[in-house]
């Protein structure tokens, strides 16, 4: 069975026509396809549906943890989130900052570092903190012409990382790196291939305004939750919940 | 000997023993209360006398002021006659570039403001700008200038200063609300999307710093009345952990 993908020009514009070799091959593509399509949908359906739900059932396992780091006050705001976090619940833990932050996977260190020092041997033994970097989608003031293929190529280094880290939690609180990472995460949960819960903290700095990481993430349903810290947003954004400051 | 804001209890109790020709003060032991004293509680004004230093520190001893307020510099001569208060004002841009900034805290209209309010020394931390501060000590010049491109950590400076002038970063923010210090933020207004200025907008109409622009900083800080500065209450990120653990189904702590 052969098929063509052909660019036929219609009255409408052009549009393509996948033709097959013979009434069989007819009968299957119009069967196969739209059946495909209903898949993904229904499958897009079940997975918007399921984002959100708390677990209803008692948890007592160790949950893999993706935290995403940023420079300026993205990492410091995010490290007082991770000082809090059960160790023991939250673990292996996962550090992911842009290639060209420095300063911020040193900052995660320091902080496992201490972690180290306190921990008492009558603890069970978990895997070692991981500490990554990741392809930054755009860099400040990169043209958006240029953006759009290092985005892809962000994008690509994401999913690959996802499927190396298969984390269970996702902590973000708003650097352009968490987009590429959220969405990788939710292409996994669509195709079935590992769950995440994706929780969003948006920045103590953005007061009457989200983020355009937070926009995003809001808009599109991909996060399963979603927290602020000023009221002004949260009056804005109602699907988002309240924490106040965290700083 | 000199005592600057954030000073141990070992080194007040140094100067002291010094001031008072060796007799012991028998200060606290505990190392880890952090020496510190009121402006209003006590107020030890310029060119004061050793003998009220010393009536001042025997009153701190006995009053358990030592949870409040900023220790100004205290520095006295070789003859011990006499003392002069030095209050630093720190200036910092963070990792950024910030040359508007940089050049109004160096500008003589400026400096002279900020003599006027008591402040004896200037240190600006410059960043990645390109304007280059003159250092100056202090004979001829309203305060004593000195600057510095980056540093590890700012904790020691932010601790020594007596007033901060930042941009507008959370994480410089924070770090000096945290420490109880007055804050006077300025927004650099070269940066395309600010949203930093949301923050600094918001903290000062909660009355926990001051807002400025480059311009308005001579202003500022000629009519600013420090007493109006609430303290900042640091917030928590245990609700978020609370409501990330219900979420994932983990019992209540």
């Amino acid at each position: 069975m052969q098929l063509f993908l052909v660019l036929q020009e219609g009255k409408r514009g052009v549009f393509i026509n996948l033709k097959g070799m013979g009434k069989v091959n007819d009968g299957i593509l119009c069967f196969i396809f739209p059946i495909f399509v209903t898949i993904i949908v229904v499958r897009l359906m079940y997975v918007l549906y399921w984002v959100r739900k708390p677990n209803r059932s008692l948890r007592t396992d160790n949950l893999r943890t993706l935290i995403v780091l940023g420079s300026g006050g993205h990492t410091a705001e995010m490290l007082r989130i991770v000082n809090v976090l059960q160790k023991d619940r939250f673990a292996p833990r996962f550090y992911i900052a842009a290639a060209t932050d420095s300063m911020s996977l040193q900052k995660a260190k320091v902080l496992e570092d201490s972690l180290i020092q306190q921990e008492n041997s009558g603890r069970k033994m978990v895997e070692a903190s991981q500490f990554i970097q990741i392809y930054r989608s755009r860099e400040v003031g990169q043209s958006y012409v240029t953006s759009i293929a290092t985005t892809l190529i962000a994008l690509a280094h994401a999913v690959w990382l996802t499927f190396r880290i298969r984390p269970q939690v996702i902590i973000c609180n708003g650097p352009g790196t968490c987009i590429p990472l959220c969405t990788s995460a939710f292409l996994f949960k669509l195709v079935g291939l590992g769950w995440s819960n994706i929780f969003y903290v948006e920045s103590i700095a953005r007061v009457r305004k989200v983020s355009l990481s937070g926009l995003l993430l809001y808009k599109l349903l991909l996060a399963d939750q979603f927290y602020v810290q000023w009221p002004q947003l949260q009056k804005k954004y109602p699907r988002a919940q309240l924490v106040g400051c965290l700083m | 000997m000199e005592l600057r804001e954030g000073s141990g209890l070992a080194a007040v109790r140094g100067l002291a023993d010094q001031l008072d020709g060796g007799r012991k003060h028998s200060l606290s032991t505990d190392p880890t209360v952090q020496c510190k004293y009121s402006r209003s509680d006590c107020s030890i004004k310029p060119n004061e006398s050793i003998d009220a230093v010393l009536e001042q520190i025997g009153h701190l001893k006995s009053s358990k002021l030592f949870e409040r307020g900023c220790v100004n510099f205290l520095q006295m001569d070789g003859a011990g006659n006499g003392g002069r208060i030095r209050k630093m004002v720190f200036v910092t841009v963070g990792t950024t570039c910030f040359d508007a900034l940089v050049k109004a805290a160096d500008s003589r209209q400026v400096k002279e403001a900020l003599s006027k309010r008591g402040y004896t020394d200037l240190m600006i931390q410059m960043g990645r700008g390109s304007y280059v501060p003159s250092k100056v000590s202090e004979e001829d010049e309203p305060l004593t200038v000195d600057y510095f491109a980056f540093s590890p950590s700012i904790a020691d400076y932010l601790k020594s200063a007596s007033l901060i002038i930042s941009h507008a970063g959370s994480g410089s923010i924070f770090e000096t609300l945290q420490l109880g210090k007055s804050l006077i933020v300025v927004v650099n207004e070269d940066l395309m999307d600010n949203h930093q200025s949301e923050l600094a907008e918001e903290l000062a109409e909660r009355k926990h710093l001051f807002y400025a622009r480059p311009q308005m900083l001579q202003q500022t800080i000629e009519t600013m009345d420090l007493e109006t500065l609430v303290p900042y209450v640091p917030g928590s990120p245990k609700p978020v952990v609370d409501l990330i653990n219900k979420f994932l189904g983990f019992p209540a702590d």
